[in-house]
């Protein structure tokens, strides 16, 4: 490592010398322009960790809405924990700190000239743009999973498209004794413990208001993240309620009929469900798309140490968009890819070797009162990809590796740990403290 | 102990040439780097490294060595961790000593 960084520092000063001596072009140039398109869990991040580290940056966030409502902990608002309104926050506290916020849709990138097109406002130019664009929703890759069907199944999975409220009002007004189906994508897509975190919580509601309710979660892939926590926390807590039913038992839902409330598999078999959630396959945002960023997958291609897009150069694409993996599409990560696109796009234009990143995720899920459960990761890049670091990360303990009482404590305090990890972060990325 | 702060004088020394040669006040790139380093710390402990509901203070309650090898214990599973142990496992000793820059009392 001390090799490294000699090597990274020398080669930093021997990019940076021409540059130097040929004008003092940092002092006397104009302040560099930072834009940032987005103002989720990368976007903000981006943008107050730039305000932060980088005082001699201008800094400015383009965000259609005025507040923000996460997905993390949306789950906790079906399971009666949380309010909607505790996890919805807005840009105040980032444009008390300098950002400048732009309430606007960007709606055109163009890559040569340098600018955003807005939909209402004057066009934006930038030196170096980062773009935190989240997903969209494949419309009709599940026969019949249209926009309209999704009042009637709601997905839940992007509140600026839907809020949680939807699928929490169905849960409410569902009789005791119905069935909530889960349809849940194949990888990858955004949130990877997120479904089952939702079985969780959904769960822990039946259990008090209806006891005599299933949850059935049919499922495109034959295994998830945190798998064996989540069911030997489900046999523990809400024995009987969950059947999951994976890819290879004919769990891949392939087509949805919204006004017979039913869900057909691959292999012919159909689901009625009191209350469906339909969890359909996703790309990259549209802007993100439209500017050329995505590839045939309908995500977007990344150099591993800046995350400045392989396609487009000057454009860096952070988060869910991102081609990232291993590393999960997660809010947590997208933060740390925000830190480490913005201290690369400023040294890429002052002439300067990036600094070489790190990447870190925590991801906690709540499965029930007192109970929750995580997984981290730590990761770098090595030459064109991400790798995790061997021997690091991983999920918490299985129940069987630790005496009772020190399961249980375990536990309780992941449950408390996760409002902190959520309180730590969203104070964060809103400038809050 | 010793020759961990040794290496991170050398390497501040060579941050400081670099970004002297490049025109620019010597701790900014040092600043960038601690504050990329300590990205995923901020995620739980917060921006003030204060912590909350449960998780530990990290911010002037030790000296540099002690944070240094507080991290070093729990990648052998030391001080009953629940997160941290899976954390550290990915980091550098060198990683770890910036982190001491951030959270440590100051020296």
């Amino acid at each position: 490592m001390t090799d490294t960084l000699t090597r990274r520092g020398l080669l930093a000063s021997a990019a940076a010398l021409p540059v130097a001596l040929a004008a003092p072009r940092v002092s006397a140039q104009a302040r560099m322009r930072l834009v940032i398109i987005g103002g989720g869990f990368g976007g903000a991040s981006a943008a107050r960790f730039a305000r932060d580290t980088f005082p001699d940056v201008d800094v400015t966030l383009i965000e259609r809405s005025r507040s923000f409502t996460t997905c993390p902990y949306g789950n906790l608002v079906l399971g009666g924990m949380r309010k909607i309104e505790e996890i919805t926050f807005t840009y105040d506290g980032l444009a008390r700190r300098g950002v400048r916020v732009v309430h606007d849709e960007a709606v055109a990138v163009d890559p040569a000239a340098k600018t955003v097109r807005l939909r209402n406002g004057g066009p934006v130019a930038y030196d170096r743009l980062v773009m935190s664009p989240g997903i969209d929703l494949r419309w009709g890759a599940i026969e019949g999973y249209t926009e309209g069907a999704a009042e009637r199944m709601p997905h839940g999975w992007a509140p600026y498209l839907q809020p949680i409220t939807v699928l929490e009002r169905q849960l409410r007004a569902m009789p005791d004794g119905g069935v909530f189906v889960m349809a849940i994508p194949d990888n990858p897509f955004r949130c990877p413990p997120g479904p089952y975190e939702r079985i969780s919580m959904v769960a822990h509601y039946f259990k008090q208001a209806k006891p005599r309710a299933k949850i059935l979660a049919l499922d495109a892939k034959n295994g998830f993240s945190k798998q064996p926590l989540f069911q030997e926390a489900w046999e523990e807590l809400y024995p009987g309620m969950i059947e999951w039913r994976g890819a290879s038992n004919d769990g891949r839902v392939v087509r949805v009929d919204p006004s017979a409330m039913t869900l057909r598999t691959e292999f012919g078999d159909t689901v009625k469900a009191d209350v469906a959630n339909v969890i359909p396959p996703q790309m990259a945002g549209k802007i993100a798309r439209d500017t050329g960023l995505a590839n045939q997958t309908g995500w977007c291609p990344v150099k591993p140490q800046t995350f400045e897009s392989a396609l487009v150069p000057g454009i860096h694409v952070i988060g869910d968009a991102s081609i990232a993996a291993p590393m999960p599409k997660s809010g947590f990560v997208a933060s740390t890819h925000a830190k480490q696109a913005v201290a690369a796009a400023v040294a890429l234009h002052r002439g300067q070797t990036p600094p070489d990143p790190v990447y870190f995720n925590t991801c906690y899920s709540h499965v029930g009162t007192d109970y929750g459960i995580s997984i981290v990761g730590v990761f770098r890049a090595e030459g064109d990809r991400f790798i995790e670091v061997p021997n690091s990360g991983g999920i918490s303990p299985r129940n069987a590796t630790m005496s009772r009482e020190r399961k249980e404590e375990y536990r309780r305090l992941e449950a408390h740990y996760a409002d902190g990890w959520y309180e730590a972060l969203t104070r964060q990325m809103f400038g809050l403290s | 102990m010793p020759s961990t702060l040794a290496r991170l004088g050398r390497m501040a020394a060579l941050a400081a040439t670099a970004a002297l040669l490049a025109g620019l006040p010597a701790a900014a790139n040092d600043q960038a780097r601690i504050a990329l380093v300590t990205g995923g710390c901020v995620g739980c402990h917060g921006g003030d490294g204060s912590g909350g509901h449960g998780i530990p203070k990290i911010a002037q309650t030790m000296n540099r060595a002690d944070f240094v090898a507080m991290m070093k214990a729990f990648r052998e599973n030391k001080n009953n961790p629940t997160v941290m142990n899976r954390i550290a496992r990915g980091y550098t000793d060198e990683e770890f000593a910036l982190m001491a820059i951030r959270w440590a009392k100051p020296e």
